[in-house]
């Protein structure tokens, strides 16, 4: 019970820091969010509260937001985050393939966290990347040409 | 087939979900194509994909969902046989779909 | 202008205007589901969808403005079937559980039958959302329903500013959501109804009825809560009120309504009410008043005719024997200007006393005085709308409108969010209007008029007065100057501890954003120096030249459904109906000839010096229409005590209340649902009241009742009344008393049931029946002719905190109670949200006093009383002071209030006490 409190405490004080280096007008709401999911993994209703008050925007507002954009997250996530394009470009290039060959290796479904807290696996639109995919985003290292006998060998490195 | 259900998916995952057509056509149209891939499909699925695709084009408000009708069409004007043997003769004949759940 | 065509109909538009509102005006109808016209358009839904020739694919009427030569079709082949599509979409989604019995309103399936489609042919089967899914009790939240409009989204944020409901997620999955995805009243819901008033689905209903069938019938009435005057339609079914919905076309408040307004009307068929004439049987049996005063013995049941024969025995002895003045009259703010017509004639005609007075006196006395000295009319210069649409800042001061007027309230917030007007808000509490200020002036309670003529001295000082409005429509402007220049910032810096900057950033902001409008309620009025507070606000706008334009002028927001009204009638001590002095002759005679007698020319005695007059033996008998003096007036247990030792004491009221324990005669009137007549708003709208349902019991209309014992006291003769225009008390109903009140006050003239019911809005002065009334005070002229500028003269209030009493006591209400609480604690839902008192203290002091969450209790005493409830601990209030109410008997802050008196209103200080606090 303390410790959450001080959790919370440190939580209030670095998201206080980030709009204070940020901005706080309306325009620096997405920047904001950004920060603090990099920062704490997720946006807490902490958080929100916390930004209601600081930035002077409805907490609504700032949920539309944060639950809108696939970079933005409301729930907490893994250590790593796995980011799998399941678009057409990548898709026609093997991409389904190595996608069951990572879902196998995690044993997870698209959007799910595994239960050690390690991996969140999550299929995105498009990395920018259309040449060299299959194209798997782990964190900010970006795999392309990626073949399904190689996903373990990627996953090691996060040992 | 297999394309126009993943490029139909992008629209899908992509969709603001301000506007009712794309919101619940692209919706609809994936739920539509999942099930053909998966050996569920019907003639009629056909009938209604048609019409999706028409209506994402002349009702949606932005550009995405005005889009998002094209790979159904193209697929039904250009692909109609290899999307009907899914529903007549359940079998996907370039071999990709499941054809199961 | 703008020409185009719209199915070949040639058509002329405002250049501004979208598509839609081109065909309205056409009366073209376009099918729509996301729009409303009091909300932004979004045109998302697609079904206003209309091909225009030459245009890129369709496009939506509520989105497109119009243009030169534009040719538009609305109907045809191919857009009927596009909006089947897209109603077959959002049907694909919807889903209905099937309980609930009234889908008259249910738009989504209006349009689909107006196009061929059986809704529950194309809605889904499956449910995606929990049915009944926030605990809110008014609001019924079902997601299944939902089409995703944003309706509700819009109308919490443009209507209520509240920003409750918001949008979730993207594309299929988007959902409605309040707040950060909790529960509506944690997302800061106010219950005000707006989002279910606009949902066209049925996805928000109303809770309390949401097993309720179709109205039988609807009737249009105004609301019986506070002085905004909303109008809004009573659902009946059977004889009863089963819901009410808003009513677009209604003045005051539009779709809007608040809390109480909605949701707030199931008193009125409470087990509590009074359906039969009670009476004491001490009465009954002819036998003297019990020995112990405090109890007056059983109630009886009788026949309206021994009751009301046993009221005018009493009251003719009390007049035959101590004189009329020893009988008081207590009209009721809730009542109809009808009601209150009589009971001053009741008074004036039939007892012979001017000792007819209302609650006005512990609300507004000091603002009717304070106006009508200054500028010769006691009341609100300029029509909220009017407020909303041009005035370019706005001072609140001593007013917590949007918890005590939540329309207006609501009003001005969108004032700043549609109109970036600048609000100051000027209060000793933080109160939640305050998230909507440019500024926020904390000065300490009881310091009006020190911040007001600081203002004006810094106005002064920077040359920024209207000199020609001065000149030209002011008087006294001399003796005024002089005292103003007693009051220089640093001074009145010291005095009300708002810093000396705050006060030159206040002027600037008022006076570079001109017009201002000034609004005010009880915490300028309830003071001993209320009438000056007045003074002082009048006075400044006056130098700002504020009045008689757009926007601008003095708005005491009054606090009762038709306390104006009854101030209007003549239920004050000094004056005849539309403010026709008793000490003049001329209103005298013209009385005197109208009603058939000889009338008082010296001013009646105030409830507030009625009832301690009883212990001096000068009250003996009192007639109590509709109020509840022992809760409401100050020092409780002094009233009580006096209450206990009058004579006789007769109350017409709905419920039996704290007060009718000192009663001896109990007659059962009806409530607003049940009356037709007027009330008079806060603007000085008068507006219909109509009966929706029969009277309850044996109850019967107050109107009736009065002319019954008026007819009783007059045939026991003793005083002479005689044949004369307005003499008799013979009426058919509650309009031919509203013909007599426009014979006899000028500025209701004009004003009948007729002209009310065929639609007119009018706004007194109303002289004659072509007059179109007067929306906008003291235009070019004031009413007294020249403005007065009349010195206010601070002074400090009557009781400060010492050390033996050493926090400071301010009191009001809450959102969700009314007054005493009579009709609001006879409201489930509304007792379920805010179901005690609690004492509002800051952080700080709660800290002091050793407040946690195991002792949340506080024990707070005053020279009084005491009253033990909970603590709220909020920042609402600073350091040294707390803030409770009177809506619950058991911890009613009036014991604790002093009854100290404004010299001239005689109205008292509730707004400062000193108390103690401990924690317990």
């Amino acid at each position: 019970m303390v410790s959450d409190q001080i959790k919370e405490t440190e939580q209030l004080e670095d998201i206080r820091e980030i709009v204070e280096k940020i901005g706080s007008t309306r325009a620096d709401l997405i920047p904001v969010l950004q920060e603090i999911t990099n920062k704490f993994g997720y946006i807490s209703q902490l958080a929100i509260k916390e930004l209601s008050d600081l930035m002077s925007l409805p907490t609504k507002e700032i949920l539309s937001v944060a639950t809108f954009y696939r970079m933005l997250s409301t729930q907490p996530r893994g250590e790593h985050i796995i980011q799998f394009c399941e678009s057409a470009p990548c898709h026609v290039v093997g991409g389904r393939e190595v996608f069951s060959a990572l879902q196998d290796a995690l044993g997870l479904e698209p959007g799910q966290t595994s239960a050690d807290n390690k991996w969140t696996l999550l299929t995105t639109s498009c990395l920018g990347v259309c040449g060299i995919g299959p194209v798997i985003l782990v964190d900010t290292d970006m795999y392309g040409n990626v073949t399904s006998d190689q996903v373990k060998n990627i996953l090691s490195r996060y040992d | 087939m297999d394309l126009a259900r993943v490029l139909i998916n992008f629209f899908r995952v992509e969709s603001c979900g301000k506007c009712t057509p794309c919101r619940i056509g692209t919706k609809r149209a994936h739920d539509l194509l999942e099930g053909i891939s998966r050996g569920k499909g019907t003639l009629e699925d056909l009938d209604s994909l048609q019409a999706l695709s028409q209506e994402l084009l002349e009702l949606s408000n932005c550009g995405l969902g005005q889009t998002a009708g094209t790979p159904i069409k193209d697929m039904l004007a250009y692909f109609r046989a290899e999307v009907e043997a899914h529903i007549r003769l359940g079998i996907c004949p370039v071999g990709v779909c499941p054809m199961h759940d | 202008m703008t020409k185009l065509t719209i199915n070949g109909i040639e058509i002329e538009a405002e250049s501004n205007w979208t598509i839609l509102k081109a065909a309205e005006h056409a009366d073209i109808t376009i099918p729509t589901l996301c729009y409303h016209k009091d909300l932004s358009p979004t045109g998302a839904c697609r079904m206003c969808l209309v091909s225009v020739k030459g245009a890129k694919g369709l496009v939506t009427a509520c989105t497109t403005p119009v243009s030169e030569g534009m040719e538009i079709q609305t109907e045809n082949e191919a857009l009927t079937s596009s909006r089947q599509s897209v109603l077959k979409l959002l049907l694909s989604v919807y889903h209905d559980k099937g309980y609930k019995p009234d889908e008259t309103d249910n738009e989504l399936f209006q349009w689909a039958r107006h196009y061929g489609l059986d809704p529950y042919a194309f809605m889904s089967s499956k449910a995606r959302y929990e049915v009944d899914s926030d605990p809110n009790p008014f609001i019924f939240v079902d997601m299944n329903k939902c089409i995703l409009c944003t309706r509700c989204v819009r109308a919490c944020s443009e209507i209520q500013g509240r920003f409750v409901w918001g949008v979730s997620e993207r594309g299929f999955d988007s959902r409605i959501v309040a707040g950060m995805d909790e529960d509506m009243l944690d997302a800061r819901c106010e219950s005000c109804g707006a989002c279910v008033a606009y949902c066209p689905t049925g996805a928000l209903s109303l809770k309390p009825t949401i097993n309720i069938g179709p109205a039988e019938k609807k009737v249009t009435t105004t609301c019986n809560y506070c002085g905004v005057g909303c109008q809004f339609d009573l659902n009946v079914i059977d004889d009863k009120v089963v819901r009410v919905t808003s009513n677009p076309a209604a003045p005051a408040n539009g779709m809007h309504l608040c809390v109480k307004g909605r949701f707030g009307f199931s008193f009125v068929h409470h087990s509590d009410r009074l359906t039969k004439p009670l009476v004491r049987e001490y009465l009954l049996k002819g036998e003297a008043r019990p020995a112990n005063k405090a109890d007056r013995g059983n109630w009886v049941e009788t026949s309206w005719d021994t009751a009301l024969d046993i009221v005018a025995d009493k009251l003719v002895a009390a007049r035959d024997t101590f004189g009329p003045d020893s009988v008081g009259v207590l009209s009721s703010a809730k009542c109809t200007n009808e009601e209150n017509y009589l009971m001053n004639k009741f008074g004036r005609q039939v007892i012979g006393t001017n000792n007819v007075d209302h609650c006005a006196r512990l609300c507004h006395s000091s603002t009717v005085a304070g106006l009508a000295t200054a500028l010769g009319s006691g009341a609100m210069t300029n029509p909220m709308n009017d407020i909303y649409e041009n005035a370019n800042s706005i001072l609140v001061i001593g007013s917590n409108t949007t918890e005590q007027h939540p329309v207006f309230g609501a009003k001005m917030r969108q004032a700043v969010l549609n109109r970036n007007v600048q609000l100051v808000v000027a209060d000793p509490r933080r109160i939640e209007l305050c998230e909507f200020a440019v500024m926020h002036i904390q000065q300490k309670p009881g310091t009006d008029i020190a911040l007001i003529n600081g203002l004006v001295n810094i106005i002064l000082e920077k040359g920024y007065e209207d000199k020609s409005f001065i000149e030209e429509r002011t008087e006294n402007f001399d003796d005024f100057v002089e005292n103003i220049k007693k009051y220089p910032p640093e001074k009145v810096s010291q005095i009300t501890g708002v810093p000396v900057s705050q006060l030159y950033q206040a002027v600037e902001i008022m006076v570079k954003n001109a017009p201002l409008a000034v609004f005010w309620a009880m915490g300028i009025t309830q003071h001993t120096v209320g009438v000056h507070n007045v003074f002082a606000l009048a006075d400044l706008q006056m130098v700002l030249g504020n009045f008689g334009i757009p926007g601008s002028g003095v708005n005491p927001l009054r606090g009762q459904n038709n306390v104006q009204g009854a101030c209007d009638m003549g239920c004050l001590v000094n004056v005849y109906p539309g403010y026709q002095a008793v000490t003049v002759e001329a209103a005298q005679q013209k009385f005197e000839a109208a009603w058939g007698t000889t009338l008082s020319n010296k001013v009646g005695r105030t409830v507030t010096e009625l009832i301690p007059d009883v212990i001096e033996g000068k009250t003996k008998a009192l007639y109590i229409l509709g109020e509840n003096p022992a809760m409401t007036d100050p020092d409780s247990n002094h009233v009580r005590h006096c209450l206990e030792e009058l004579d006789f004491m007769v109350l017409q009221d709905i419920f039996p209340t704290e007060t009718s324990a000192y009663a001896d005669v109990l007659l059962p009137g009806v409530t607003f649902a049940e009356k037709t007549g007027t009330y008079t708003n806060t603007e000085r709208k008068v507006q219909m009241v109509r009966q929706a349902i029969s009277e309850r019991g044996d109850a019967r209309q107050d109107w009736e009742i009065t002319a019954v014992i008026a007819k009783k006291v007059i045939a026991r003769g003793g005083r002479e009344i005689n044949e004369a225009p307005y003499s008799s008390w013979d009426y058919a109903d509650s309009g031919e008393i509203m013909a007599e009140v426009a014979a006899l006050t000028p500025s209701y003239g004009g004003i009948s049931h007729q002209r009310l019911n065929a639609g007119e809005v009018l706004c007194w002065p109303c002289p004659d029946p072509t007059h179109p009334g007067t929306p906008i005070l003291h235009i070019g002229k004031f009413t007294r002719g020249k403005g007065n500028l009349i010195p206010a003269i601070h002074v400090d209030p009557s009781e400060l905190p010492d050390k033996d009493y050493p926090m400071m006591l301010t009191t009001g209400r809450v959102i969700y109670h009314w007054h005493s609480g009579e009709q609001t604690r006879r409201v489930k839902e509304l007792l379920e949200i805010y179901g005690e008192a609690l004492i509002e203290i800051s952080p700080e002091d709660a800290a002091v006093i050793g407040l946690n969450e195991e002792i949340n209790k506080v024990k707070v005493t005053s020279r009084r009383g005491e009253i033990i409830a909970h603590a709220w601990v909020t920042n609402r209030v600073p350091e040294g002071l707390i803030y409770g109410n009177f809506h619950f008997p058991e911890s009613n802050i009036n014991y604790l209030t002093k009854a100290a008196l404004d010299p001239i209103a005689k109205i008292p200080e509730y707004k400062v006490s000193a108390v103690k606090i401990v924690a317990v």
